[in-house]
């Protein structure tokens, strides 16, 4: 009898193999158009020398994945002797990574400034269909572990998946053509927008193409339907809810903040302000450049500060809710259990108990009173923060946008940064509440 | 148009692109469609269909067979009868003249028929239109004169209808003739359609139904296949979702509450298809073959095709749970509103049939839905939801035995007392929610039940026995060492184990127990009161060989077992075994005291006692006084009390656990230091409210080391009693109010399993859990192994085996009933890995009953049933009173174990018996051809045929069943061709087949009995039937009097002289059809307070602890299981009316004797004449003994008129053997014996009805008989 939880069953070995035959046929695709134009690649002399053709390497690439492919396709009968599988010893550090919010937050951060740095290596095309291939191989050979699979595989959770390929590509797109007309800015060439700008037909080329992708989005969709079936869990009960209990996938990074902020905050304030700041932009940006063609160079600030709130604080929070937490809300790895039993310590105290915790006084009984650290505190980041800034960094800024402009500005940044930043007190200081009166439901 | 190259995109790719597109839009709607249309159920119902045209098929071959021998000779005479009738025509149609004329007549006298009919209907509109204005102008109050020519315009059309109709009628008068005169001439041919319309009808039905699912004809099999197209099977097909739509049965789904919808018959279409007389059209079987031929072939179907089994209980309209009613998920669960197997949420029976589905089906662990279906081993928990009181499923005069399992779960719950801990609330408010089992009020808790009518008190008794004056019986040593382990000294006992059990097998924790132990003893004994024994009087000798005769005949072996040689075959377990009593008692005069007053009266010790007053009071006999009791007693002490050790426990345990009591809970941690070297506890009695209080030393200054030491293992004792929760089941000083300390149950069934804490028990069964210590796990694997390869060596193996599978499997998954199986199973298993980081007092305390896995089984049936989910009221198990009584009563029966000496139901056989073999009724002298056709409609007769046969030396024979006593049991030891059973029948039986009786009953219908049964169908009761060995198919055991059949035999040795009659009339008699034999209230009295009525009995019955409402139930069931009117009798035999019919006969037909004597005077000189004096006293004359060794004492007659029913009286007048075989009483008054001759004219007949009358007219002519003089005294001169 095999476990209740097996890592290897034929039928997985077997869907596998489909996965990797896909694989497969997309580099062979990838080979031709290489061929046709990379060019030669110097061949390291411990190998005899010489040129090759790019292709070649990925040649030999596809004929690998062949093989792979291949032993899927024949060694599914037999699972408990299958090799093909993601070791252990790579599962660990993985998981030891990825399952403490601290050093997953560390890491999407890192990623975050790596795609700005090295953007112009990172968004060429063979870099990016080798990411794509590292990805799609990660994904496949994860696919080898029970638990990862059970929270990927989960129909849910697919659309999750895709949107995260989806969003690698487009934010590989940007850079792609950014890149290119930056490259083009240095030059003193006008973007290439700018170059193919005539008029299009309605029909046939707008209608018609809009026609098109109406039926291929239905049929897809049909297919998806008939593939995989709607999950339904058990009857809805106010008495007894799942657990873990979890919004729908798009407002996961919302609910992630429930778990730093108030239920009124995290819940209502904060989702005003972004909608609210998201309409804000075209009126608080100053800078005319960019407009109607890809660019980075000319509105890094924008980028940036927008892709630090779209990456690391959004689609970084969405995979940390639903990859990551598990029952009782607590983080598990990728590849671990989501064990019910497991316990974490949690035990926060807010800003008011260190502080006249720290006097060895007992908690005053006026909230007010209590909570003045936290108030002054709260009140001095959102009213001294702003001049401070725009006394010091942001002064260009300051100048150009006009007080109001420049305290709207400035608050939408401070409150996008007021999420990292009580994140990290959380973890640092097990802080709770910044002002905690309970009695009136305002909390910080 | 601009041209092509004018575009962005190049237009013919365009296409293309569009193409494709469009290629994969329809082949994604083809597939959606096809996904939507390819349901399971659709194969089911095609395989079903072929199935069922198979069947008919099959019915219709038989019908040719059974009609004309073949097919081809049906169609030949069928054939035939067509030609005759053709020819017949053709000859009316070619040459008979009137024939034609006639025909042509009828024609157009039918045509103005039906003419005149359609002008009458339409001039009735006319006229109903014409009354409708006049009536709405009577509403509107319209003008009279407009009122007027309204009511003539009726008028008109009425005088017209009425004229039209008349003539209508004539001319169907005319119409008629013609038709009766062209009948007349086309007789011969109208006889020759008829038979042929009879002798194909049965063909014709079933061509009819083959027809409509299994057409022949071309365009209709392709109507039947386009009905099947997707989309067009939307419209009315024959393919389709059945749904039973039940809406006052609601499910529970999360928050909501929502009608059922069953569709489970979309698949089990033959679920419910059951022929004449219910029985199953597809018979359920397991098949190898797939093809539905071969089922046919078997008369075997396999799930899901096959029809439900029983259906006398359900699913038929007849039976109390008819589809329409109550459909399918009520009963077994799942989801009902599924139309495939996997979301049906089958319930597989064990892992190896879940691998088996797995394979199939897919099937899986769906823990989504709370309702999976039952699995076949816990189908039975369902029925609790509405059968609250549960009796009726296991004992059920009309169904039998319809949830055994379920039943056993319930009576091994009120056996161990499980109900003590855990309470099984069956009331919310008061509402009842299921069964009820809870304890009933202590002394101290009764006050606030009869305070408050709304709350409905329990009514078990603690299953133990008290132990409030516990130290007058028992040593504190032996106390500590029967818990210690309670089966070490007595095997049999209920009492199951607390200590040394897995989770106390640690140094702390064993350390810890002999601690508790100590003081559970000491707390005991401390709180024990005394009460006043009594003892045998001075100078008496008890006699313990004459003891042991008396336990074995006074009765105290119907409820206790005593291991002796001479006691072997005796195996009541209702009573504690008490081969061990003696060694437990405390030694010498106190035991010897404790032990006679407790025979005497058990109630001085413990007044919830089960134990009856066995009327065990000295007695003289020719050699001296007996004192029955003390005889005993001496018995029991056999070879006196044993010695115990003295608990022993070591001082730092002692500490620790008071410490692990007080420290930080009730005292601060510097408080308890300063107590315990103080030994001064640091508040007074008065700040305590808790157990604490046995640490306040209640003398002067700090107690010295034995008193500190009593002080504490007081307090330990106390704690424990409340940690183990001894108060469950023993009554104990200072408990009265303390709640069960256990989960209630009362919807266990329903426990979110998150909230169940298997702990590490998942470790603990892979690498222990059996009770060899080896691991479950190991064993389930190999028990799935056999399964597979079907290498199990026993069904008892393989049913053990899975049975732990399943449990183990739904353990692993957090099931419940895996969690509750392992409690029982190993109740401590649960601490496994845990007692490390949890204190002492946390361990878990559930004991270890000495119950068996199959036993774990039926007690998780039982609790998993308890749901707390009553359906709607009319769907709960509402008894009539009949039922009520009888279902009341067996629990009673149970309770005071009537069924130990008592025999309900006689023994029955079943045996093959050649043609003719049974001896029936053939009339002698002695009858009385009244009395015998009196008895018939008194006693119904059963068939005695069973409708089986059995093979005996290669013959088959009918086999035949009777209810009645062995007299000869056949000898184990010889040749089972050599055996020889005899048996006396106590029951009527008649020997008519059904076929031949249902005949007779159509015969004769509305008939009286005695038309349809005559005697000489008739085996009458007390008939001796011997069956020889090889004959015999079965014996069933009868219900209950163990106890007197086991007596039985040691009186035939001893005491009865070999005779086997004489020593059952020394025995309980069985109380077979009792209730058709006393009269209700009279029973009521006699088990309140019964009197001496047999004198041949060596035992009396005793008097039970039963209260008034209790006794009447009893009185109530013996006449309710045997459906005579009850509570109140009517005795006609005492009214004017009847004696004056009496009377009138009696003159009529003795008119003589009229001229002397009234009739009752008459039967009263009859029944004192010197035949009943004989043996009874009668007449207000006592019985004499006298030499002759053939007189028995009767029962006093006195009694009867009180005590029995008329009717049972008359019978056994006639003849008592009828009634009970092995009687002493000859029949009174042979009908060929012209005794007493002037009275009556010696008419036996009369003489009995006489003797019966005046036995009920008793005391009134007592009466009339002490205010006469002596001399006109009725006699027979």
């Amino acid at each position: 009898m095999t476990g209740p939880h097996p890592n290897l069953t034929p039928s997985v070995i077997f869907g596998l193999g489909f996965l990797y035959l896909i694989l497969f046929l997309m580099n062979v695709a990838w080979t031709v158009r290489s061929y046709k134009k990379d060019g030669d690649v110097n061949i390291p002399s411990l190998l005899g020398g010489g040129h090759a053709p790019v292709a070649f390497w990925w040649g030999l690439y596809a004929a690998f994945l062949s093989m792979v492919t291949f032993a899927h396709f024949t060694g599914s009968g037999n699972p408990d002797q299958f090799l093909i599988i993601l070791p252990d010893f790579i599962k660990a550090p993985i998981d030891i990574l990825v399952a403490d919010p601290r050093l997953f937050f560390g890491i999407t951060l890192l990623i975050f400034i790596g795609i700005i740095v090295f953007r112009r290596q990172l968004a060429t095309p063979t870099a990016g269909w080798t990411l794509l291939n590292a990805s799609l191989l990660f994904l496949t050979l994860s696919m080898t572990d029970y638990d990862f699979r059970q929270i990927v595989g989960k129909p849910d959770n697919v659309p999750i998946v895709a949107m995260l390929f989806i969003v690698g590509f487009f934010t590989w797109l940007y850079f792609n053509r950014a890149n290119e007309n930056d490259e083009r800015a240095a030059k003193g060439l006008p973007p290439k927008e700018s170059e193919n700008n005539e008029k299009v037909l309605v029909w046939p080329d707008l209608v018609y193409s809009e026609l098109i992708c109406i039926i291929a989005l239905t049929a897809f969709l049909f297919f998806w339907g008939v593939c995989l079936q709607a999950p339904l869990e058990e009857p809805a009960s106010s008495v007894k809810t799942p657990n873990p209990s979890k919004a729908p996938w798009y407002f996961l990074g919302l609910q992630e903040m429930l778990v730093y902020y108030d239920p009124w905050l995290a819940g209502v304030v904060f989702p005003s302000v972004i909608l609210g700041g998201l309409m804000a932009l075209p009126y608080i940006d100053f800078n005319k450049k960019g407009n109607g063609y890809y660019t980075f160079n000319e509105r890094k600030f924008a980028v940036s500060v927008f892709l630090f709130g779209f990456l690391p604080l959004w689609v970084g929070m969405i995979i940390l809710g639903t990859f990551l937490r598990g029952p009782n809300w607590n983080t598990f790895g990728i590849y671990e259990f989501w064990d019910v039993h497991k316990l974490e310590a949690l035990n926060n105290i807010n800003l008011s108990d260190y502080w006249w915790g720290g006097f060895g006084m007992a908690l005053p009984a006026n909230p007010l009173i209590r909570e003045f650290p936290g108030i002054v505190l709260t009140l001095a980041y959102l009213v001294f923060m702003p001049q401070l800034m725009a006394a010091t960094v942001f002064r260009n800024f300051a100048y150009r946008m006009g007080f109001l402009r420049f305290m709207v500005f400035s608050n939408l940044v401070l409150m996008m940064a007021a999420l990292p930043i009580k994140m990290v007190l959380r973890w640092v200081l097990n802080l709770k509440y910044i002002v905690a009166i309970p009695e009136y439901f305002f909390n910080i | 148009m601009p041209a092509t190259e004018q575009y962005l995109r190049n237009i013919k790719r365009m296409h293309v692109v569009f193409c494709i597109s469009v290629i994969a839009f329809c082949v994604a709607t083809l597939l959606m469609l096809y996904k939507d249309h390819n349901d399971e159920w659709r194969d089911y119902q095609t395989t079903f269909t072929k199935a069922r045209t198979l069947k008919l098929e099959a019915e219709q071959q038989k019908a040719y067979e059974t009609a004309a021998g073949s097919q081809e000779e049906f169609i030949q005479e069928k054939n035939q009868l067509e030609d005759k009738r053709n020819s017949l025509q053709s000859e009316l149609e070619n040459s008979n003249e009137q024939f034609q004329t006639l025909t042509q007549e009828v024609a157009e006298l039918d045509r103005q028929y039906k003419q005149q009919g359609s002008d009458v209907r339409f001039k009735r509109a006319d006229r109903d239109v014409a009354r409708a204005n006049y009536d709405l102008g009577v509403r509107d109050n319209i003008p009279a004169d407009e009122l007027e020519g309204l009511k003539a315009k009726f008028d008109a059309l009425q005088a017209e209808v009425e004229a039209m109709e008349l003539a209508w009628e004539q001319k169907e008068t005319e119409l008629n003739n013609k038709r009766d005169a062209l009948a007349a001439i086309t007789k011969e041919r109208d006889e020759v359609s008829e038979n042929l319309t009879k002798f194909t009808a049965d063909i014709a039905r079933l061509d009819d139904t083959l027809d409509s699912i299994a057409p022949q004809g071309a365009v209709k099999r392709a109507k039947r296949a386009f009905m099947e197209w997707p989309i067009i099977d939307g419209f009315n097909s024959h393919m389709k979702v059945v749904q039973d739509w039940l809406p006052d049965l609601h499910v529970t789904l999360g928050m909501t509450s929502v009608a059922r919808f069953d569709r489970c018959r979309t698949c089990h279409q033959g679920i419910s298809q059951f022929g004449a007389g219910n029985v199953a059209e597809f018979p359920h079987g397991e098949v190898d073959s797939d093809d539905p031929a071969d089922w046919v072939a078997e008369n075997k179907f396999p799930h899901p095709y096959s029809s439900h089994p029983r259906p006398d209980v359900y699913l038929t309209a007849t039976s109390p749970h008819p589809q329409a009613d109550f459909g399918c998920t009520i009963c077994h669960d799942g989801q009902g509103s599924a139309t495939s197997f996997l979301n049906a949420q089958h319930g597989p029976n064990d892992p190896h049939e879940e691998h088996e589905w797995a394979e199939k089906y897919g099937h899986f662990h769906n823990h989504f839905w709370e309702l999976p279906m039952q699995p076949e081993r816990l189908r039975e928990s369902t029925c609790l939801k509405c059968h609250h009181d549960v009796v009726e499923l296991g004992v059920n005069p009309e169904f039998g035995a319809t949830a055994p399992k379920a039943y056993e779960g319930w009576q091994l719950i009120r056996k161990y007392g499980c109900f003590g801990c855990h309470e099984i609330n069956g009331y919310d408010g008061g509402e009842r929610i299921g069964p009820d089992l809870r304890l009933e009020p202590t002394a101290e808790e009764a006050p606030k039940y009869a305070a408050d009518p709304n709350m409905i008190p329990g009514e078990l008794r603690k299953v133990g026995p008290s132990l409030k004056h516990i130290a007058q019986k028992a040593s504190e040593e032996f106390i500590a060492y029967w818990t210690e382990e309670p089966a070490r000294f007595r095997p049999t006992t209920k009492m199951p184990r607390f200590f040394g059990l897995s989770n106390l097998a640690d140094a702390h924790g064993a350390n810890m127990s002999s601690v508790e132990l100590a003081a559970l003893a000491r707390h005991l004994v401390n709180q024990s009161t005394d009460v006043t024994l009594d003892t045998p009087a001075d100078g008496y000798q008890p006699n313990a060989e004459r003891g042991k005769t008396l336990f074995s005949e006074r009765g105290c072996m119907a409820c206790h077992s005593f291991n002796d040689s001479d006691f072997e075959g005796s195996s009541a377990d209702f009573g504690p075994s008490l081969t061990e009593t003696s060694k437990k008692l405390l030694p010498g005069e106190a035991g010897f005291n404790w032990l006679y007053t407790w025979i005497r009266d058990p109630q001085r010790h413990h007044p919830r006692s089960k134990m009856p007053d066995l009327f065990l009071d000295p007695y003289s006999t020719p050699d001296g006084i007996v004192d029955p009791a003390a005889d005993i007693a001496k018995f029991l002490q056999g070879d006196g009390p044993q010695e115990f050790p003295t608990p022993e426990y070591d001082d730092e345990a002692v500490k620790n656990l008071v410490t692990e009591y007080l420290a930080g809970k009730a005292l601060t941690n510097d408080q308890f230091q300063q107590f315990w070297e103080t030994r001064k506890y640091p508040f007074g009695p008065e700040q305590i409210k808790g157990d604490e209080i046995a640490l306040v030393h209640d003398g002067e200054g700090s107690p010295n080391d034995e008193q500190w030491n009593n002080m504490l293992l007081e307090y330990l004792g106390r704690r424990s009693v409340s940690r183990y929760g001894c108060y469950g089941c023993h009554d104990i000083n200072g408990y009265g109010s303390a709640r069960p300390i256990g989960t209630a149950l009362q919807d266990w069934g329903r426990k979110d399993p998150h909230r169940l804490a298997p702990e590490h028990i998942h470790e603990f069964l892979h690498h222990h859990g059996q009770p060899d210590g080896s691991s479950t796990a190991d064993f389930v694997n190999d028990a799935v192994r056999k399964a597979k390869t079907e290498t199990f060596n026993s069904e008892q193996e393989e049913e053990d085996g899975l049975r732990t599978a399943f449990f183990y499997d739904s353990l692993i998954h957090h099931g419940r009933p895996g969690f509750i199986f392992q409690k029982l199973r190993d109740p401590r298993s649960y601490d496994y890995k845990k007692v490390e980081t949890k204190g002492y007092t946390e361990r878990l305390v559930m004991p270890k009953f000495p119950i068996s896995e199959e036993e774990a089984e039926a007690i998780a049936t039982f609790v998993l049933g308890l749901v707390a989910e009553p359906p709607a009221p009319e769907y709960i198990y509402q008894p009539d009173e009949q039922a009520k009584d009888r279902n009341h009563g067996e629990i009673l029966l149970q309770k005071y174990n009537c069924v130990g000496c008592h025999m309900l139901e006689m023994h029955e056989m079943e045996y093959a018996i050649e043609e003719g073999g049974l001896a029936t009724y053939s009339p002698l002298p002695a009858d009385h051809a009244r009395g015998v056709k009196e008895l018939l409609k008194w006693r119904r007769p059963v068939a005695a045929f069973t409708g089986r046969t059995h093979e005996v030396d290669g013959e088959s024979l009918a086999t035949v069943k009777v209810a009645g006593l062995p007299y000869l049991a056949a000898d184990p030891e010889e040749a089972p061709e050599d055996q020889i059973w005899a048996f006396d029948s106590w029951e009527p039986i008649h020997v008519l087949s059904d076929a031949e009786l249902a005949s007779r009953e159509e015969a004769v219908a509305d008939g009286e009995l005695e038309q349809i049964l005559s005697p000489e169908d008739v085996v009458m009761p007390g008939s001796r039937l011997v069956i020889p060995g090889s004959h015999l198919v079965s014996r069933k055991a009868p219900r209950g009097g163990h106890f007197a059949e086991w007596l039985v035999e040691q009186l035939i040795e001893g005491r009865a002289n070999g005779n086997r009659y004489n020593a059952w009339q020394m025995s309980p008699p069985p109380l077979f059809r009792e209730g058709d034999k006393v009269q209700t209230d009279w029973l009521y009295r006699f088990l309140k307070d019964p009197e001496q009525l047999r004198h041949t009995i060596v035992l009396r019955m005793p008097r039970f602890n039963m209260s008034d409402e209790e006794a009447r139930i009893l009185a109530n069931y013996f006449a309710a299981a045997d459906g005579s009117p009850y509570p109140y009798q009517s005795l006609p035999q005492t009214e004017p009316a009847y004696l004056a019919a009496q009377q009138a006969e009696f003159t009529a037909a003795h008119p003589e004797r009229a001229e002397l004597n009234t009739y009752l005077e008459e039967s009263w000189g009859t029944l004192n004449e010197q035949l009943c004096i004989k043996c009874h006293a009668v007449g207000g004359k006592e019985f004499k003994a006298g030499n002759d060794p053939n007189v028995i004492r009767g029962p006093n007659l006195e009694y009867a008129s009180q005590r029995l029913r008329p009717e049972w009286t008359l019978m056994w007048l006639y003849n008592p053997r009828w009634i009970t075989p092995y009687t002493s009483m000859p029949a009174p008054f042979p009908n060929n014996q012209q005794q007493f001759k002037p009275l009556f004219e010696g008419n036996g007949t009369d003489q009995t009805i006489g003797v019966r009358d005046a036995l009920m007219n008793y005391f009134h002519l007592m009466e009339r008989q002490s205010h006469q003089p002596a001399a006109q005294q009725v006699t027979a001169n």
